[in-house]
């Protein structure tokens, strides 16, 4: 067969073309966080704060299932473990709607392109999540001659929280949602989530509850 | 195998391809068919005038030394071809040559269509005649990459991948074991 027939070694190549794709598709980012870039002109701390609470608490994730992993983000979506406990239940059918970028899933070469486009489509401020081991490091793929799956989404776009799991639990992801509204805001969500309310029966006189 | 079923060694052998009975029950197919290039679109012709439809085409690469006419790839193609009305199925390969052209059969069966674009990403054979031979599962800057192509030092000759000629040993059944239950 020949030269052709040879395989290239292909782990180097991967970060080349990730590197490439990414220096075409990429608007230079000012600094490391993002939260407006340089800033407005004028900055009031007070309405900073509030709105800064105010995004925290209604992120809105796009509709992005690339993987297994998307099947875990359905369910936490779903009645038994309620994202939208922590407001982020609104899953955009849009990026320019959407500003949660969650990588749920394995990121091929294919699909570079596409996750590049997806993420330069979305308004400023947004966040990322690397949600499950194929997101994080290629996880199960990061394997000598591995040709074709980009190992992790940050060799692409900036990840702001990386859960780990193959796949993570329902509980990983809301974490994950908790950390990224703990970096908005800089405070750990304030609300304390799972107390339950007591009972209204207790103020029924003459009815006994444990 | 089922009754009143057809036995379709003789169409084949009649028009001089090269077929095997096989045990359907060992192999997973009742005919084997060993194809020289020239004999590929005329053996798809005779198998969809008989009403075959084809299950899928792949490739596979072995040593190019032992059981191989000489001077081929080491790459061989394997058809499979299959009946609705009765169970019968057929395993047809191809050897590819230096020239790693096959021709298409894309025209007789459309449904080998995107198989050959499978085949020729990830093992380069060439379908001569293939109306859009671009990569279909690869990424298209990996168009001259074929990552099923095996190093010389992982290459088997093709008697390692085959089916042993004898039939393998099963357990009989109401066989007893070393203890006697």
């Amino acid at each position: 067969m020949g030269e052709e027939n040879k395989i290239s070694p292909i782990g180097p190549d991967l970060d080349v073309y990730a590197a490439n794709l990414k220096s075409k598709f990429c608007l230079p980012v000012v600094g490391q966080s993002r939260d407006y870039g340089e800033g407005p002109l004028l900055r009031m701390k007070l309405t900073d704060t509030i709105l800064k609470l105010c995004q925290a608490n209604s992120l809105w994730p796009m509709t992005f299932g690339i993987a297994c992993c998307a099947i875990e983000m359905m369910g936490t979506g779903m009645a038994r473990f309620d994202i939208s406990r922590y407001g982020s239940e609104v899953f955009r059918p849009s990026p320019r709607q959407s500003d949660l970028m969650i990588v749920a899933g394995t990121v091929n070469k294919k699909l570079a392109p596409v996750l590049l486009t997806l993420y330069e489509q979305m308004p400023s401020p947004k966040w990322v999540i690397a949600l499950g081991n194929c997101a994080i490091s290629g996880g199960p793929f990061k394997v000598k001659g591995n040709y074709n799956i980009i190992e992790g989404a940050d060799k692409l776009i900036p990840v702001d929280v990386y859960v780990p799991g193959c796949p993570p639990r329902p509980e990983g992801l809301l974490e994950g949602i908790l950390k990224v509204q703990e970096k908005i805001t800089g405070i750990r969500h304030p609300i304390p989530q799972n107390r339950h309310p007591k009972s209204p029966l207790k103020k029924v006189k003459g009815l006994r509850v444990k | 195998m089922v009754k009143d079923t057809k036995d379709y060694k003789e169409d084949f052998l009649n028009q001089g391809f090269d077929a095997t009975e096989t045990a359907y029950d060992q192999r997973g197919y009742h005919l084997e068919v060993v194809l020289n290039v020239n004999q590929v679109r005329k053996f798809a012709q005779t198998a969809y005038e008989l009403g075959f439809y084809l299950v899928f085409v792949t490739g596979f690469h072995v040593r190019p030394d032992e059981g191989h006419d000489t001077g081929n790839s080491g790459l061989e193609v394997v058809y499979q071809f299959a009946r609705y009305d009765q169970p019968y199925r057929i395993k047809a390969c191809v050897s590819v040559p230096n020239s790693l052209e096959v021709p298409s059969i894309s025209d007789i069966y459309q449904g080998a269509n995107w198989h050959e674009r499978e085949t020729r990403d990830f093992y380069g054979v060439v379908f001569g005649g293939h109306p859009n031979l671009n990569p279909l599962l690869l990424a298209e800057e990996d168009a001259d990459f074929h990552p099923l192509l095996k190093e010389e030092t992982n290459l088997k000759s093709l008697h390692e991948v085959s089916w042993p000629s004898e039939a393998p040993e099963v357990a009989k059944e109401g066989a007893e074991d070393e203890t006697g239950r």
